[in-house]
């Protein structure tokens, strides 16, 4: 399992550019930053209030006033800064967040998104996550495939949305996906899967990209 | 001029069953620790809490929520702390607690609103989700924006990291998230202040929260373990 959420941030990694501006939701999209080419820097924003966040603070050096979104204790980077969360807002709806990388419970070939609510389940919130993925620049989903087998891309989400057609990629152990106005698009297959097998775990029809390459590790 | 340092017990003097309070921080970083004591301390009970998070229990918001006093939470995330939907889901009517949850952005830019004299906002938050529900569906430009209302507080109960005696006030790192618009969008604001300094020590340049927002403040504040 650690090793697949590795390979799916290690390929989200790659789509982002020197110089972008990034927002990262909580858990395997938090690992995207571990993984970036030595050549590429990014501006990490946090909605807590940080434009140029650093890595998580050393164990007995943390500053108790620098926290990010997910409440743990992290630095700042040469050149960073803080402000409210109405500032942050503003940057983020003003879409001046490059991209933003969140897991979801739910994607449809529409670009719908679900990733904050399942009924009759302990109710957590949205905190930051409608705002964030109708105001980035580019959305990009990194999750598993599937739920233990249930599907979670599908022609129509069936839980809540947190916002619709907002969806730019998805990246899973399986492959790398684009949402366009046709349809999911599969443009990389992980060489572990076959065709049959990413269609297969899939709720929707999979339009195979012509020009369709391995997704490396 | 007037003397606005006093006591946290004098400074919620004037909070009552059933008020409205905004509370700054996120998950309590930035949330004014010895003021909530002293409310929990005080009691009041079926009070509207506005802040970010619930807090975890037994810090920032989290302490009202375990004492039962808080009757309507409005946030945009309550999943750090459990004892929210235990209570949100009890048959007891005295422990019912009811959470109205708005986007993080929303949140803020509604009170930044209600602040700064405005009748509204038009955001594309929430367009097309549970979040629509119920509110006017605004097109502007060719694109669907929901129209939130503004929001405001009888109190508001703030954390400066440093703060002069007219309540000129600034905050470190993270904590200042919501601290700036709550400021100017209840009637009643206190800081609760790490450190108190003379008017004219802190730099103009660096001051955040104007002392004219400000009505109590109350020393002893300090930078809290999460």
């Amino acid at each position: 399992m650690a090793d697949l959420k590795a390979r799916i941030a290690t390929r989200v990694a790659k789509e982002l550019k020197d110089g972008d501006v990034v927002n990262l939701g909580i858990g395997l999209p938090t690992k995207v930053a571990n993984y970036l080419p030595g050549d590429v820097h990014i501006i990490l924003q946090s909605e807590n209030g940080i434009m140029g966040m650093g890595p998580a603070a050393e164990e007995g050096k943390e500053d108790v006033d620098i926290i990010n979104a997910g409440a743990q204790y992290v630095t700042i980077n040469i050149g960073a800064m803080y402000f409210d969360s109405a500032t942050s807002f503003g940057i983020i709806r003003g879409g001046h967040v490059d991209a933003t990388v969140l897991g979801a419970l739910q994607v449809d070939k529409h670009g719908n998104l679900a990733n904050w609510i399942v009924p009759g389940k302990m109710v957590s919130g949205m905190g930051g996550a409608m705002d964030l993925v109708v105001g980035a620049k580019k959305v990009i989903i990194s999750m598993l495939h599937t739920q233990k087998g249930a599907h979670k891309i599908l022609d129509e989400c069936t839980l809540p949305y947190t916002a619709i057609k907002v969806v730019d990629m998805i990246v899973t152990e399986m492959g790398v996906m684009e949402v366009t106005d046709e349809g999911i698009v599969l443009k990389e297959l992980h060489p572990d899967f076959t065709l049959d097998e990413i269609k297969e775990a899939t709720g929707c029809r999979l339009i195979i990209s012509p020009d369709l390459k391995p997704m490396e590790d | 001029m007037k003397n606005k340092i006093m006591t946290a017990e004098e400074a919620i003097a004037g909070i009552k069953d059933g008020s409205s309070i905004m509370v700054g921080g996120f998950m309590a970083c930035g949330t004014p620790e010895i003021l909530i004591d002293a409310l929990v301390e005080k009691g009041a009970k079926d009070l509207t809490i506005i802040c970010n998070d619930a807090g975890v229990p037994g810090r920032g918001v989290g302490k009202l929520i375990t004492s039962g006093q808080v009757k309507t939470l409005i946030a945009s995330h309550v999943g750090l702390n459990p004892e929210v939907a235990q209570r949100m889901n009890t048959e007891d009517p005295r422990e019912k607690l009811e959470c109205i949850l708005v986007p993080q952005g929303t949140l803020a830019e509604r009170i930044r609103a209600y602040g700064a004299g405005l009748g509204g906002f038009l955001t594309p938050t929430g367009v097309g989700t549970i979040v629509a529900e119920g509110k006017q569906v605004i097109n502007a430009g060719g694109k669907d924006y929901l129209l939130e209302e503004p929001l405001k507080a009888d109190f508001a109960l703030l954390r400066g990291s440093v703060t002069d005696k007219f309540g000129n006030t600034t905050y470190n790192g993270t904590t200042r998230t919501f601290n700036p618009m709550m400021a100017t969008a209840a009637d009643y604001v206190i800081v609760g202040a790490c450190e108190i300094v003379e008017i004219g020590d802190i730099d103009p340049n660096n001051v955040v929260t104007s002392g004219i927002f400000v009505d109590a403040i109350v020393g002893g504040e300090k930078p809290w373990q999460i």
